[in-house]
């Protein structure tokens, strides 16, 4: 391999794993990625009747992809090591790797959440993309090439109310894809972080609804999104411009795509 | 996923290892397996053949290893089984199909390399594969595992004496270890199967072709044909499925009717 090839994935021989990949920007990044001639995609998640019904909208998108769903809850380590061997031995080789998982909890006043609660929120949202990374890094270490991306969140990056284990489940996601970024550009892999912040008509969005705080909080939060508040597909467009060639460069970033509620 | 013999999904959720799974018999069971529902584990000595046969297993839908080991050796066969319980978490269905044969030799030119060949390649190999995925069988508590073996076990003169001396060891092998594993529910049964061409047999039938006789093999069978791989696939898919639950340490011909027959003297219909 020479240094202009490292970092470059081509779409189309790749295999895109999108755990998350039954609803909100991990679907709507699995058929993009089809769209884009990517031929083979494991859509990874929990719930079986999403993970068909994904299945055949990626599918109608695009008939020629290779779309699995694989039901899995990644966020325990045995499982997510199955996984990956799974998808191997489905698809042979795994080229891209997006983390688009969403903990359960709302946003809520740290005074407010019951102390027995906290490490389940730090452990349900941080956890899923770093196990997975690591179950995947072997084989893309391996084959010199690969990209990851993990989503999290710009309460990563700026301090807010209400947002104190998620905002610390979040940096801790910024900061290991980060230090991931740097041991393994040496193997031509890179990673970034997408760092969103209110999305629009997601599942996670209304399940927000349900609570006051989180309700009146985002829709301050989107009173700011003078460009519009981000939608699923705007993520997913971000998702693919770092998965391309075009991004042979970068690594290492938490870029946001926020309607302009915040620069951070 | 492709048409063809199909008897459902049977082994959905089941994950199998197949021993010799680059070619032959045991890609088509591979094949098969797959087509039913499981997750299969390659096994050859040959990463080109195994990997093939993969890429034909995922191409049609299905989640296929690979895993590069000779099962006449010991530690291939005990790093093989660790790594496929390490990929698959686990297995239900043992096919130990790989084997050998050898050529047509008159008896008293006969040596004793032949006869190491073909119980090393036939019955340690089996022994092996037994021996080292078959505990972790146990301590499941139920599985199936298939021999190969052949109907030159059961009679003379389908295949050679050293060849039919070790595929009769691997029927021993089979209802010594059903009788082993008594008090779990895994099973352990061989297919004794007939003339099927394969990688195996391909000079028999070279040799059929090149007379011109091609039409008049397995002519002496009741069903009067040679038979396919798909065809023994389907007896291995039975064998490791819960269709065949209460059958063990059974040897099954699937030689279309050879071991049931004479070769002198017919009585029409």
């Amino acid at each position: 391999m020479t240094d202009s090839d490292s970092g470059v994935v081509e779409f189309a021989d790749s295999t895109v794993v999108i755990v998350g990949g039954t609803s909100g920007v991990g679907l709507a990044a699995a058929i993009k990625f089809a769209e884009a001639g990517v031929p083979r995609i494991a859509l990874v998640g929990r719930n079986e009747d999403r993970g068909r019904a994904a299945e055949q909208s990626v599918r109608s998108a695009h008939s020629s992809v290779d779309v699995r769903f694989m039901a899995a809850d990644a966020n325990r380590a045995a499982n997510a090591e199955a996984l990956v061997e799974r998808i191997l031995g489905a698809f042979g080789s795994i080229e891209i790797l997006l983390n688009s998982t969403v903990g359960h909890a709302a946003p809520d006043l740290l005074k407010n959440i019951p102390l027995d609660q906290l490490e389940s929120i730090l452990v349900e949202q941080a956890m899923g993309p770093i196990l997975m990374s690591r179950a995947v890094l072997p084989h893309m270490v391996e084959r010199k090439r690969g990209v990851i991306l993990n989503v999290a969140s710009d309460a990563a990056k700026l301090a807010t109310p209400g947002e104190t284990v998620i905002g610390a489940a979040m940096a801790a996601i910024v900061m290991f894809t980060r230090a991931l970024a740097i041991e393994g550009k040496r193997d031509g892999i890179r990673a970034n972080a997408l760092t969103p912040s209110l999305i629009g008509g997601t599942l996670t969005h209304q399940r927000m609804q349900e609570s006051p705080f989180a309700s009146k909080l985002f829709e301050k939060a989107g009173k700011m999104a003078s460009l519009g508040i981000a939608e699923a597909e705007d993520l997913a467009d971000l998702a693919l411009f770092l998965a391309s060639p075009a991004a042979k460069k970068i690594t290492g970033q938490a870029i946001s795509a926020n309607g302009g509620i915040s620069a951070a | 996923m492709s048409a063809g013999l199909h008897a459902g999904r049977r082994l959905e959720g089941r994950r199998a290892v197949i021993t010799g799974g680059g070619s032959g018999i045991g890609r088509g069971a591979g094949l098969r397996f797959a087509q039913e529902g499981a997750d299969v584990f390659l096994i050859g000595r040959s990463p080109d053949n195994i990997a093939e046969t993969a890429e034909l297993i995922r191409a049609a839908g299905g989640i296929a290893h690979c895993h590069v080991a000779d099962v006449t050796v010991e530690e291939d066969v005990a790093a093989a089984a660790a790594q496929a319980q390490k990929v698959l978490g686990g297995y239900e269905i043992l096919f130990a199909n790989a084997g050998n044969t050898d050529r047509m030799v008159p008896l008293f030119d006969q040596t004793l390399e032949q006869w190491d060949h073909a119980w090393r390649g036939n019955v340690v190999s089996a022994f092996l594969t037994i021996k080292h995925f078959g505990p972790a069988m146990r301590d499941a508590g139920h599985g199936s595992i298939i021999l190969m073996s052949s109907s030159g076990s059961l009679r003379a003169n389908a295949g050679t004496i050293a060849y039919g001396c070790a595929k009769s060891a691997v029927n021993m092998l089979a209802m010594g270890a059903a009788n082993a594993f008594r008090g779990t529910q895994v099973r352990v049964n061989a297919i004794a199967s007939g003339l099927v061409e394969t990688k195996l047999t391909k000079s028999v039938f070279d040799y059929a072709r090149n007379r011109g006789v091609e039409h008049k093999m397995g002519g002496i069978t009741p069903l009067q044909r040679t038979g396919t791989v798909e065809e023994a696939a389907g007896v291995a898919a039975f064998l490791a499925s819960d269709d065949s639950a209460f059958i063990t340490g059974q040897i099954i011909a699937a030689d279309g009717g050879l071991s049931s027959t004479h070769p002198f003297g017919k009585v029409d219909l």
